[in-house]
């Protein structure tokens, strides 16, 4: 496959006009300035991978991004290409490309979708990859088939499943350390810790902020549609260390306190307040906009904005990065997702748990029930398995989601008598 | 004759008198840790019966196999075992561990039995392989506090000798099926393996001496219909070589977790850490759950030629999603190389026969 920097040109203008498109499309809502600034970057980002130039790593779910800023490369977070592509609506061929490859339609779409991208080679190229053990076994796998296919070279972290065991930390952070180095000489530059550090303190700033966010969207009524706090994913974003990410939630922040000050609520009268675990339908806003428009039921907060580590220590950039990687409660056994998933809800006053499930997503689907069971040791909340496709719009039906959610909210009218 | 050597011991079900039996499922896990802890190490091979209670705790759409081994935990199949051991070999068995100590928590299940787990990267580096050995020790040390015992290096390295006999033994057998015609058939040779996963070391070594003794010496003239390589997903019985060998092929090898990956390499027995060997030896196993695509592909590649085979047949379990991300780069890799390909995805027993029959006869009829 030899590409020409014509044909790259090509796929940035076609990806601009997409970009347009998707700003332009109709909303339910008002969205908040940064959440408009949010979205640009993310675009921004896509756009500059294809340039020219350009030094773009692969990366995997939990991949640090501050890493591969540090080495002034374009961290491509390839999962959030097919959400980007499904909201765009350019996903089904990229699917059907996949599919005509051999992939089985019983596995992730956000992979199959990626490769069925690179099948048509639709991607930025990559200069290296990057991946990690967690979330899944699709990472790593289809990560080490691209670099075979892209010839170049893929660095895999393991993730230590006890995270919480002593060792678990240094193991971690000399993986971290070896791939900074690794991609440093990908990058025909030595590695500059000075610079990561600086790139550490951004990302400390960043997740200061959107704690603070995350505290103001503890206010009853909620502050912030879920529709589009949800696409914040604070919690795996690739912005992470990156001077928008401040910016945009620095502005969040300054939005959100001037609507409770104002007294500005999401929704009016809120009726219910709900906790989404997962990711979202990325091919339109139906669900939330029936929750959150119909039945004024906010979504309150959604477990992938949750942040769970500590400040990092610039000083020990490896080390800090390993703590924030292992604080994952999605790492280890479901107790500690439980644990974390029972303080959300009283956090932020839930009524009730929407769990999203989708097919092909055998790491969140597998802890669903026994998360639920837990839960329902500890506290009594309603809990909803959700059967929902993020990024496949084939599988998508309006009247039977609709039917479900329906039901779930009766089921909560009924608890409130 | 030889196959009377495999039944003294029965099919390895009955607990045996004296020594407690740990199970495990992966080929993940070092046997020789459990028989340091003077412990019988048992593989799970799966009940091959449909599911219904397991799902009570993990979902439908999940790897075959795992709910398979869940179910059994649920219906008291293993209560014969001390305790099982569970690997963080995919998202499923990582779930597993949940879910399996859930079930056996419950009290109308009897005493609780302890599940240890094991964390396994992906890869086989320098760092990934530290990683292991410090995952290999807080299992050892789990094992010691619940069992009451301590596995010392010594322990460690006996073990390590006996278990590298049994895969010299077993590379052996395997290697006799490179002859025109095989003295034994891919059926015989999976039960051999399992047998071997489930009984007492020092026994199976010695009685696969006899069986070699017998093997090795037999004159078998003539060849066999097509060649076969079977890979994939992890096989609990050998329903499906069966079928492939009625309809007049041979399954010659086999890359499955339940058939030459576990004698593929040997323990570095005089090595100062033996536990450092250990890691070392379970992280080069070349399964489809390492991250590297290009040592599997050049190990498939080698197995192919060395046995001579005329075409693949590529195994999936439903939702196994290795295996459904690695199929068609392998499939292209064998393609390219000349080896023709068969796909056969289906549940952890077979239900399609049928269908499996078809489409197996008509890739023999195109090989033949």
């Amino acid at each position: 496959m030899t590409i020409v920097e014509d044909q790259r040109k090509r796929q940035r203008e076609f990806f601009t006009l997409q970009f347009q498109k998707r700003l332009k499309r109709p909303r339910g809502y008002s969205p908040l300035k940064s959440s408009q600034a949010r979205e640009r970057a993310m675009f921004r980002l896509l756009l500059e991978s294809f340039r020219e130039g350009s030094s773009v790593v692969w990366k995997s779910t939990f991949v640090p991004s501050e890493i591969i800023y540090s080495l002034g490369a374009i961290p491509l977070y390839v999962e959030s290409f097919s959400a980007v592509a499904s909201a765009v609506d350019i996903c089904p061929p990229m699917l059907d490309a996949s599919e005509r490859c051999g992939y089985s339609r019983d596995s992730c779409t956000f992979l199959r979708a990626v490769l069925g991208a690179s099948h048509k080679d639709i991607l930025p190229r990559p200069d290296a990859l990057v991946s990690t053990s967690y979330y899944c076994d699709g990472d790593p796998k289809i990560f080490d088939i691209f670099a075979e296919e892209y010839k170049k070279p893929h660095f895999y972290l393991h993730v230590p499943y006890a995270a919480e065991a002593g060792w678990a930390v240094d193991a971690l952070a000399e993986q971290l350390e070896e791939v900074a180095i690794e991609l440093a000489k990908v990058m025909g530059k030595p590695f500059n810790r000075e610079r990561l550090s600086e790139i550490i303190q951004s990302s400390n700033e960043a997740r200061r902020y959107l704690l603070k966010a995350n505290e103001l969207r503890r206010h009853v009524p909620s502050p912030m549609l879920g529709c589009e706090a949800i696409d914040y994913i604070a919690s795996i974003t690739q912005l992470w260390g990156s001077p928008e990410l401040v910016r945009i939630s620095r502005l969040l922040c300054e939005e959100l306190e001037e609507r409770i000050e104002k007294g500005v609520a999401a929704v009016e009268p809120e009726q219910f307040r709900f906790l989404w675990c997962h990711l979202r339908p990325y091919y339109n806003d139906e669900v939330f906009n029936y929750l959150e428009g119909h039945h004024k039921a906010v979504v309150a907060f959604e477990s992938v904005n949750l942040i769970t580590w500590k400040e990092m220590d610039p000083g020990k950039p490896f080390k800090s990065l390993a703590e924030k990687l292992l604080a994952n409660p999605a790492i280890g056994p479901y107790e500690r997702m439980t644990r974390e998933v029972a303080k959300m809800v009283k956090d932020y006053q839930i009524d009730g748990i929407i769990w999203m499930s989708p097919w092909g997503c055998r790491h969140f689907n597998s802890m669903a029930q026994l998360v639920k069971d837990g839960l329902r040791r500890e506290m009594d909340v309603p809990f909803y398995i959700l059967d929902l496709e993020c990024i496949d719009k084939r599988n998508y039906s309006k009247e039977q989601v609709r039917t479900r959610l329906d039901a779930f909210i009766e089921v909560l009218a009924g608890k409130r008598g | 004759m030889w196959k009377e050597y495999l039944k003294d011991v029965g099919a390895g079900l009955k607990p045996a008198p004296t020594r407690g039996k740990i199970g495990y499922l992966s080929i993940h896990v070092p046997e020789e840790i459990i028989l340091g802890a003077g412990r019988l190490p048992y593989r799970l091979l799966g009940r091959g019966k449909p599911v219904k209670r397991a799902s009570a705790y993990l979902p439908k759409t999940f790897d075959p196999s795992v709910l398979d081994s869940l179910e059994g935990a649920i219906e008291g199949e293993y209560s014969f075992l001390e305790g099982v051991i569970v690997a963080n070999v995919s998202d499923a068995h990582r779930r597993l561990y949940d879910a399996w100590r859930v079930a056996w928590a419950t009290p109308d299940r009897g005493e609780p039995k302890k599940v240890f787990f094991l964390d396994v990267p992906k890869g086989a580096d320098a760092l990934r392989v530290r990683a292991f050995s410090l995952a290999l020790s807080a299992l050892m040390r789990e094992m010691e506090v619940a069992l009451d015992v301590r596995i010392s290096p010594e322990g460690l390295r006996e073990a390590i000798g006996l278990c590298n006999e049994t895969r010299i033994l077993l590379q052996r057998l395997a290697r006799l099926r490179r002859q025109k015609k095989p003295p034994l058939s891919g059926h015989d040779f999976f039960d051999v393996v399992s047998w071997a996963q489930r009984n007492d070391k020092s026994y199976v070594n010695q009685r696969l001496r006899l069986i070699l003794q017998e093997l090795e010496t037999a004159r078998c003239n003539g060849a066999v219909g097509p060649r076969l390589m079977l890979t994939g997903s992890p096989l609990g019985s050998p329903g499906l070589i069966s079928l492939i060998e009625r309809l007049g092929a041979q399954v010659v090898c086999e890359d499955l977790c339940t058939g030459m990956q576990y004698f593929s390499d040997l323990v570095e027995e005089d090595s100062p850490e033996p536990l450092n060997a250990l890691a070392r030896r379970y992280l080069d196993i070349p399964t489809a759950r390492m991250a590297d695509t290009r040592a599997r592909w050049g190990y498939l590649h080698k197995l192919a030629e060395e046995y001579d085979v005329t075409g693949v047949i590529y195994f999936t379990l439903k939702f196994d999603d290795i295996y459904l991300f690695e199929y068609p780069f392998i499939r292209n890799k064998f393609q390219k190389a000349g080896y023709p390909v068969l796909l056969i995805e289906a549940e952890n027993f077979l239900t399609n026969v049928g269908q499996i029959e078809t489409r197996v006869q008509a890739f023999t009829e195109m090989l033949g």
